[in-house]
């Protein structure tokens, strides 16, 4: 008996049909069994070879026919079966690549699916060398090394932009490439808001700010702390900021950087100036002494964040600075500002916001162990590089902020104490239950020793962030700490605590003239931030499990210095390879 | 000849090693070529060494080798002569041969007379005694030497005659072709290269008129059961084709690679002579039943000659059959070690195409600064001794050379070349 | 997202003006095919089977993104010179696929001595046996034939998405380019049967591309490189689609 399965307008790879008809031919009780385009000539064949049936006569040649030669009916539910699978199955992905490592250049190359950007954190003696190596090979390069020299940064940054590449940073620890977090960087929701920052924590804390805000940033672009520097004269900030400008999808621009050399805010203030999307600014340690009709010029990250929100929602900015409430009662002598901070950029914005409130009465000292040192206040970077000297970063290792909980109670000075914690990826798993015994501990000796403290708190994240934003602030409550939703509200809160205020500039609106600029932007770079990253991680393997678990391919490249980083053989080898004699 | 970098001198090397032509042509008492082997002579592989550092198995080889030459009535004979200081001993690479494992080769032993008609090099290399109590793993019983005998007697002459019978010879390239294509990497496996070469030798010696039936039957039968025959043909041949590449005289690839126990020594193309030594690692692997990796002796043997070649462990891929005897696991762990050898090798070779490698060619021209560089060394495939002799061969794996070894080769070469550190 | 084109084929190229709309007709492993109100037919994807002047070629990433996005039957429309669909921009800004119409380079002692080391003896006892494909390598030098019926048998014949015979017609075809021999009467015949649905509308885009000698790029590459290699690279295509056009090509050129 004859059995005529027709698929309209169907098509599949002619592979997919031999391998079918192998299957259908091998199924027991089949006696003959053939698959073909309905074409004249092939419905020919189908009769010819005995297989010809009436309703082949309505295949049309665009449709799959299949006819079976059958005595057991039953069978033909088991063939239709098998053709659903087949028609339907997916295509035989060639990804065989996944989970393979490689340990050089040509073999990552090969692995990774089109890449288009390197991310680097291996040591930064050997950093240089291979982002060249990336940018030979075509690649945008993320470098998460720090220690590169400033020559080697210039030289990079240069050549990637006459290749139409960018470069973020070295010592760049924060960027989201079309909605994938590298590095260190929360879970934001992707929006229209566009950032490019020279700060790691100063893009954490305004991406998760509009989060919060249910607005979101698709792409936020590090530069690394040095971009803004004369010498390199903001090259990767400015290619940044002309990305974002061409991007259909960015409304809002957001430029965040401590208070770059004057001729480079100059660049950096004339091509933001020749662009008409609006534009919110913060040169963080600056107090704004003007605003301009398409820039806002910010004075904390929060402001930058609430505006860029404000902007994005067609809204006039606004912007009110808030407190915590507290309901602490200090002793007279208690007149001490505290700041233990993991991430850089909220422990200048203390630092800036405490002098402004102070700036009459206050004499500082200078030290590099101190954002801000004065004989009560005292602010600390834990992130910097004096505590962290052979020393995992506070933003996974609570052992050295604890330690300074522990000292500061001991001062019957101290008023407030205040604390950040940066979740999201790359962050310590729970780093509120590391610091909520010590909170609870300083809080319970002060009060036998008969004065209260007030401990605040601040959650950088998101509540897609692995750790939870509202568990890790539950957590911290829990102990004692007073939350405050932003380091901006923490930071006047303590100072309200000793009576202080930090006035919000008010400033006049003025106008400047500027130079036209070119805002071409190569295609390279249009194309990074406007699709997810196919990356080659080079070094740290944890990046690479976070760039995939975003849904972005990754490949690790295990990184190894050349002659297992022997200096005398390395140089045997450099002498080798470029030797050049004529009679050898 | 003069090159303007290194690359084109290890072009000039490789495209050397391409161009061999090693013909099988003769089989003939060792000291009828090697004018050094006189009385009291013994060759061993691997790099220059003393009879007292060598290990218990190569020192065994030696009183076999005594045994068989009736230099000694009997084993305390034999160990007088060799603790006295009355056998000279010379490193079979500084003869033109090559020897495995021990390689201990004494004057009147048939070798393998293997010639590169591209560049006339001639190698030798004694032939395979099949498994089990073997000398060359210093096992010197009176069967053993009763083979070695027999082996001079009539297996040496009659291949010899067979071997005449062809005015060229036999082609070994031809046989390397064939058998790397039926799974046959030429160090651990060599089955179907030693059939290959059995269905070429086998109408020959049938067709000799001046060999008795008796003689035939044995020798036929004997290459039936050697499986491993092939691999001190595929070590003549390799010899012959390095000692080619070693006359340009420049550059970093790795011209031998061969240990005896005590040192491992590799040689590059730009430093000649010289050895380059490093003391050698103990090979890792899986025992026969009832051996474990404490019996193992450490790294010997010339054979590693393959592996400098291209073949042997570095052309893992070809042989799955052999990837769970060695230990490495399965086809992709094969595939995987392939293709990490492919790093620290220049090019590939066109006469030893892979089918499982996709028709790669087999690795070709080991770049000494690779090495260095990457920190990847060669793989060779090995048998490995027992540490006691007389034992034999009591497992298989595979095992790496020292890096030392190519680290000191090329600051030598560097220094050669005016570099000042 | 905005994906960018890595070039596009001189036959898609007319067709992408400004407002002209696309339905997604079917989606393969290495990319897809779309068809314009008129039924003409782009092919949209990467050059694993070689370039097509149909087609728009795609980077493997690129290609992979679109499938993710697109199901058969969406919509694409040309706007501002890209291919807008509701989930992506794609830049057709890109450079033209070459032609390749330079047939005279074609070395035909060449092709015809490489042709010896490959077999066709699979041919042998199917439809498209020797006897039958040279009996209308033939007729179509003759004027005096009529071939209708002779086409019909060939066009949509056997398996596959481009069946066969509409292969082995390429492949003639491009004999036919390299070395003048089809009497225009019988081009003319072909032409007109291609109005009519007797194939698959690939394969028929495939034969009218080739009726104006245009060819996809490992067909053309003979013409520049005959070698045994650039040959195999031929057979590579598809499951037997290359083949078959192969065979076409040999027939064509071993007649006398």
């Amino acid at each position: 008996m004859l059995y005529t399965i027709i698929k309209e307008n169907t098509y599949k790879d002619s592979i997919v049909l031999m391998l079918l008809s192998n299957k259908l031919s091998a199924i027991d009780g089949v006696s003959k069994v053939s698959i073909m385009m309905g074409t004249p000539a092939n419905k020919d064949i189908f009769k010819s070879s005995g297989l010809g049936t009436d309703e082949l006569e309505k295949a049309k040649p665009n449709d799959i026919v299949i006819v079976v030669d059958t005595d057991q009916e039953q069978k033909v539910d088991e063939v239709k079966e098998e053709v659903e699978i087949a028609l339907k199955g997916e295509s035989d992905s060639q990804n065989t690549s996944k989970g393979q490592e490689a340990h050089n250049w040509k073999r990552a190359m090969e692995l990774a699916n089109n890449p288009n950007l390197a991310l680097i954190s291996i040591p930064g003696q050997y950093a240089a060398m291979e982002a060249e190596n990336a940018l030979n090979e075509g690649l945008h390069v993320f470098m998460f090394s720090d220690n590169v020299s400033k020559e080697d940064e210039v030289k990079l940054k240069q050549k990637a932009h006459e290749k139409g590449l960018l470069v973020m940073g070295p010592d760049c620890g924060t960027a989201l490439i079309h909605g994938v977090p590298l590095a260190f960087t929360n879970n934001v929701n992707e929006g229209d808001i566009g950032i490019v920052g020279a700060s790691g924590t100063g893009i954490q804390e305004v991406t998760t700010i509009i989060d919060r805000y249910g607005k979101g940033v698709t792409n936020a672009l590090g530069t690394g702390g040095r971009d803004l520097s004369t010498e390199v004269g903001a090259i990767t900030m400015l290619d940044s900021i002309k990305a974002l400008n061409q991007d259909p999808k960015v409304k809002v621009i957001t430029v965040i950087s401590k208070p770059p050399a004057e001729e480079v805010q100059r660049k950096v203030l004339n091509l933001l100036r020749n662009i008409d999307k609006p534009v919110v600014t913060l040169f963080l340690g600056d107090k704004p002494s003007y605003q301009e009709e398409n820039i806002y010029h910010a004075y904390t990250l929060e402001e930058a964040a609430v505006v860029a929100v404000q902007l994005s929602n067609g809204d006039k900015p606004n912007f009110e600075p808030t407190t915590a409430d507290v309901n602490v009662v200090l002793k007279e002598s208690q007149v001490g500002i505290k700041g233990y901070y993991s991430g850089g950029t909220l422990a200048s914005e203390a630092a800036m916001l405490v002098r402004d409130a102070f700036k009459d009465t206050m004499t500082e000292e200078q030290s590099d162990r101190y954002v801000l040192k004065t004989n009560t206040h005292e602010i600390i970077d834990l992130g910097d590089d004096v505590y962290t000297k052979g020393k995992p970063h506070p933003m996974i290792d609570p052992e050295k902020r604890i330690e300074m909980l522990e000292k500061s109670v001991n001062d019957p000075e101290t008023a407030v104490i205040m604390i950040d914690n940066v979740i999201g990826n790359g962050g310590h798993e729970d780093m509120a239950s590391e610091l909520a015994p010590a909170i609870k501990r300083i809080l319970d000796s002060a009060r036998q020793d008969g004065r209260q403290l007030a401990v605040l708190a601040t959650v950088v994240g998101t509540a897609q962030d692995i750790q939870g934003y509202e568990k890790q602030m539950e957590i911290l409550k829990e102990s004692g700490a007073i939350i405050c939703k932003t380091n901006d509200q923490m930071v006047r809160t303590a100072i309200q605590l000793i009576c202080g205020k930090v006035e919000q500039p008010i400033v006049d609106v003025q106008k400047f003239d500027y130079t036209k600029e070119n805002l071409a932007v190569d295609d390279k770079v249009m194309s990074f931030i406007n699709m997810k990253p196919s990356v080659i991680n080079i070094g740290l393997k944890s990046f690479t499990e976070a760039v995939q678990n975003s849904g972005s391919e990754c490949v690790q490249f295990n990184w190894r210095p050349i002659a297992g980083g022997d200096e005398k053989l390395m140089k045997v080898l450099q002498f080798l390879n470029y030797y050049e004699g004529g009679t050898i | 000849m003069g090159f303007r970098t290194i690359n084109e001198a290890n072009e000039a090397v490789i495209q050397k090693i391409i161009a061999a032509a090693p013909f099988l042509t003769d089989v003939v008492p060792a000291k009828s070529v090697i004018p050094e082997l006189k009385e009291y002579v013994l060759l061993h592989a691997g790099p220059p060494m003393k009879y007292e550092n060598m290990t218990d198995p190569m020192q065994g080889s030696c009183v076999g080798a005594i045994l068989f030459e009736g230099w000694a009535k009997d084993e305390e004979g034999a160990r007088d002569l060799l603790e006295n200081d009355q056998i000279t001993f010379i490193p079979c690479h500084h003869v033109n041969a090559v020897g495995p494992m021990g390689g201990i080769t004494s004057p009147n032993m048939p070798v393998l007379v293997v010639v590169n008609k591209e560049s006339g090099h001639e190698a030798y290399c004694q032939m395979n005694e099949g498994i089990g109590a073997v000398l060359r793993f210093g096992a010197y019983n009176e069967q053993v030497i009763n083979r070695l005998h027999w082996m001079k007697d009539v297996l040496g002459p009659v291949l010899s005659k067979a071997l005449r019978t062809l005015a060229e010879g036999l082609n070994v390239n031809v046989l390397f072709a064939k058998a790397i294509a039926m799974g046959d990497e030429f160090h651990q496996r060599n089955i179907a290269a030693s059939l290959a070469f059995l269905k070429e030798i086998a109408p020959i010696i049938t067709s000799l008129e001046d060999v008795e039936k008796e003689q035939c039957t044995e020798v036929i039968q004997f290459l039936a059961d050697t499986d491993q025959f092939f691999l001190n043909i595929a070590m003549a041949a390799g010899k012959a084709m390095m000692d080619a590449a070693r006359t340009i005289e420049h550059g970093t690839v790795v011209t031998a690679m061969c240990r005896n126990g005590e040192n491992f020594g590799i040689r590059i193309a730009g430093m000649g002579d010289e050895w380059f030594t490093a003391p050698v690692n103990t090979p890792q692997g899986l025992y026969f039943t009832g051996y474990s990796a404490e019996d193992a002796n450490t790294d010997m043997g010339d054979s590693a000659i393959t592996e400098t070649i291209g073949v042997g462990g570095m052309a893992m891929i070809a042989a799955p059959a052999v990837t769970r005897f060695v230990g490495t696991g399965g086809f992709n762990d094969a595939l995987e070690t392939s293709n990490q050898m492919t790093e620290i090798c220049i090019s590939e070779n066109p006469n030893f195409v892979i089918p499982t490698w996709d028709f790669k060619g087999a690795c070709l021209g080991i770049d000494a600064r690779k090495v260095v560089e990457t920190g990847i060394t060669p793989v060779i495939n090995t048998g490995i001794a027992h540490k006691i002799a007389g034992y034999g061969q009591i497992g298989a794996g595979t095992v790496h050379p020292p890096i030392e070894c190519f680290e000191k080769a090329i600051t030598a070469y560097a220094e050669k070349l005016g570099f000042k550190g | 997202m905005i994906l960018q084109a890595s070039a596009v084929g001189s036959i898609a190229l007319p067709l992408l003006n400004e407002g002209n709309t696309f339905s997604v007709h079917s989606i393969f492993e290495k990319g897809l095919n779309i068809v314009d109100q008129n039924g003409e037919l782009i092919f949209a994807g990467t050059d694993e089977n070689g370039t097509f002047p149909f087609g728009i070629l795609l980077d493997p990433q690129t290609k992979e993104t679109i499938k993710t996005y697109i199901q058969v039957g969406d919509t694409l429309t040309v706007r501002h010179n890209r291919l807008t669909h509701n989930r992506f921009d794609m830049l057709l800004n890109s450079k033209t696929l070459p032609l390749n119409m330079d047939f005279e380079h074609a070395n035909i002692t060449q092709l015809k001595e490489n042709f010896q080391d490959i077999s066709f003896k699979a041919y042998d006892s199917t439809d498209f046996e020797r006897a039958r494909v040279l009996s209308l390598i033939n007729r179509l030098q003759d004027p005096s034939e009529n071939l209708e019926e002779t086409l019909r048998y060939f066009i949509g014949r056997g398996q596959g998405l481009t069946p066969t015979g509409d292969d082995i017609l390429v492949g003639i075809l491009y004999g036919h380019f390299i070395n003048h021999f089809i009497e225009h009467k019988h081009l003319e015949t072909l032409k007109a049967l291609m109005k009519e649905p007797l194939t698959t509308i690939v394969s028929k885009r495939f034969i009218t591309c080739a009726l104006d000698g245009l060819f996809s790029s490992k067909i053309t590459a003979l013409q520049h490189d005959p070698s045994l290699e650039s040959m195999k690279r031929l057979i590579n295509v598809g499951s037997s689609s290359g083949m078959d056009t192969l065979y076409g090509i040999y027939m064509s050129l071993t007649k006398e």
